[in-house]
């Protein structure tokens, strides 16, 4: 496994030592990954990049970069390019003169110089011929950020760091850009560590991605892994839309454990790995994994009223109560029988999508 | 609705009209005055001729006023805009200890009154070496100058970005090529007005520059303070619109680089 970035224990306060932005903070990018970092604001994402990039330096432990230690070495030696979150781009250069900036400083030969940021320009589909010449306030968002990843992409680094880049787009086009920016790094094969507040994002970029919270990394894996297997309710709950409800182990049989939520109300869930060690257990359940129906589907099933049916378009959200205190949100396709406000439904999951949270 | 905008702008030219002719009663008073081939200076004016102008720039005592203001702005400026600048930029980029405090201490000398900076330095250098010299009235007007420059940096400071100058480290620029590349290009205009800015407010200078001259320095404006003080001669009046004209056309170039809304910021 070659590994083209990696951090050992990054300490870093600030505010005379009051603030600790990062704790210790351990990671690891393998060559040609999509990894990313993400956390809510003020989580210290961006601060591990800054580090990382050499725009900070830690108060402790060492950054490593294609097996060198560079924790000392200043930003403008290390093989890394940022991508920032406002872009950058140079506002009284041109497209060509963006692109060719690190090539310039690095004294490279003026036609290597051009061939290459051609090349780079048609590698993020902008045609030279019509965009070298103009200035960034003549670009689109979309067309900056394809200047600002050429302007990174052109140097050839070992890592690209993303800074949120796409936080300024609309929706949509941050929807398509995501998606155009993970073929071109899969296309050329090349390692990127990617900061963002969000999952989506996260999950759709990532070969595999960590959360940060506080300056912790709190849990690390494929996005697949951290959305079925999360490790802390705050990770259950900052992935997905998720019921948590705390519980009390009643039962256990094999493999399945009888949880009782409260009076009366009790569900099965079944564990895979280590038992639970107390009896008292965090009980999450995705919001997309229940069913509403009117004759049991599951095994797993409790009577519950709608509360409210909130229309979304594609999807429907339901809040649906079982008791006064207990109540659900669930997420259903538009699709087929559809509840309003008032129904009585039943509630049906099946008891692998119940994860105990070991807290 | 039409009418009433047509209306408001006829009477606010009209305004506009007032208020510029007021502000330029002096100017053209003098300038009128500059033009009177009399012996002693009145107004309303008798004639016109370039008398004075002639008598200006063949008198040595007036040339040599003239070519000293030059050199103590230029002195100045050199001195100031560099200090100025750095000042401006280490405030707005770095945190560093007792940050306020610098702060307090960069704006004092803007806000002292400036017989009292003339007076201090005369006696704190009256018997050195560096009485009398250019050197010290440039100093005296630096103090000022490097204050005002620090504030009208912070300004143009406020809108800019200091991200391009990581974007540019970040792609392999060291210091010089991250300032050259970059920082330069973008605070071009900046740097230009404060460049005019302390040339000018050295070049009109008299409170602190009286204290400090001596017969061989004394500067334009001290000489037509005391031409106006003991003698009340005509060629104090051409003294006064050369004045009035470099102050203007630096004014204007100022107002080219820098824009008026920049001006206002700083309370201009």
């Amino acid at each position: 496994m070659d590994i083209a970035v990696e951090t050992r224990n990054i300490t870093k306060r600030f505010e005379k030592g009051r603030v600790v932005a990062l704790d210790n903070v351990s990671i690891y990018v393998k060559k040609g990954e999509i990894f990313t970092l993400l956390g809510p604001s003020g989580s210290g994402k961006s601060t591990l990049l800054r580090i990382i990039d050499g725009l900070e330096e830690p108060d402790s432990g060492d950054v490593f970069i294609d097996g060198k230690c560079v924790t000392h070495v200043p930003a403008h030696k290390r093989d890394v390019c940022m991508v920032f979150q406002r872009l950058a781009l140079f506002p009284h250069k041109n497209v060509f003169e963006n692109v060719a900036f690190g090539l310039k400083m690095h004294k490279i030969d003026k036609n290597e110089i051009k061939k290459r940021v051609e090349e780079t320009l048609w590698k993020v589909e902008l045609n030279p011929e019509i965009y070298a010449l103009r200035f960034p306030h003549q670009l689109s968002g979309g067309e900056m950020q394809r200047v600002a990843l050429a302007r990174a992409l052109v140097l050839r680094p070992a890592v690209i760091l993303f800074d949120e880049p796409l936080s300024s787009l609309d929706k949509r086009l941050r929807d398509k850009m995501r998606v155009e920016l993970k073929q071109i790094l899969k296309r050329f094969n090349l390692t990127a560590i990617y900061v963002t507040h969000d999952q989506e994002e996260a999950f759709v970029l990532s070969d595999r991605m960590a959360i940060i919270n506080k300056g912790k990394i709190l849990q690390e894996g494929t996005p697949r892994e951290l959305y079925e297997k999360p490790q802390s309710s705050f990770i259950a709950n900052f992935l997905g839309d998720t019921n948590i409800f705390k519980g009390v182990i009643k039962q256990m049989k094999g493999n399945l454990v009888i949880i009782e939520l409260q009076d009366g109300i009790c569900i099965t869930a079944n564990y895979t790995e280590t038992p639970p060690i107390s009896r008292d257990v965090l009980v999450s359940l995705k919001a997309e994994k229940i069913v509403l129906s009117d004759r049991p589907l599951f095994e797993n099933h409790l009577e519950a009223t709608v509360k409210e049916a909130i229309f979304v378009g594609e999807k429907i959200i339901y809040v649906v109560e079982l008791n006064k205190e207990l109540t659900l949100k669930v997420i259903e396709k538009n699709f087929g029988k559809t509840w309003r406000k008032g129904d009585r439904v039943l509630v049906n999951w099946l008891p692998d999508d119940i994860i105990l949270i070991p807290e | 609705m039409g009418k009433t905008i047509a209306k408001s702008s006829i009477f606010l030219n009209f305004a506009c009209v007032l208020i510029s002719a007021f502000i330029l009663i002096p100017v053209v008073i003098i300038f009128l005055t500059s033009l009177d081939p009399a012996k002693y200076i009145r107004f309303p004016p008798s004639g016109f001729s370039l008398l004075w102008y002639e008598y200006f720039f063949s008198n040595k005592v007036w040339q040599n006023g003239l070519l000293n203001s030059v050199y103590v702005a230029v002195l100045n400026t050199i001195i100031s805009v560099p200090c100025g600048i750095l000042a401006a930029y280490a405030y707005r980029k770095y945190t560093f200890k007792l940050k306020n405090i610098f702060n307090t201490i960069m704006i004092i000398p803007y806000v002292t009154p400036s017989l009292l900076v003339g007076i201090a330095l005369l006696m704190a250098f009256g018997r050195t070496i560096l009485r009398g010299t250019y050197f010290i009235v440039a100093i005296a007007h630096a103090l000022w100058s490097t204050s005002f420059i620090y504030i009208l940096m912070q300004a143009a400071l406020s809108n800019y970005d200091f991200t391009y100058e990581e974007a540019a480290k970040d792609l392999g620029a060291n210091l010089f090529q991250m300032f050259s590349e970059v920082t330069l290009p973008l605070l071009k205009s900046a740097f230009i007005a404060a460049i005019l800015f302390a040339f000018i407010s050295s070049f009109g200078e008299v409170t602190m520059a009286i204290f400090l001259v001596t017969s061989k320095t004394v500067t334009l404006p001290v000489l037509l303070w005391t031409s106006l003080k003991y003698e009340l001669h005509p060629v104090a009046t051409v003294a006064s619109v050369i004045c009035i004209i470099f102050a203007i056309v630096i004014f204007m170039l100022i107002t080219k680089f820098f824009g008026t809304g920049m001006l206002s910021k700083i309370g201009m």
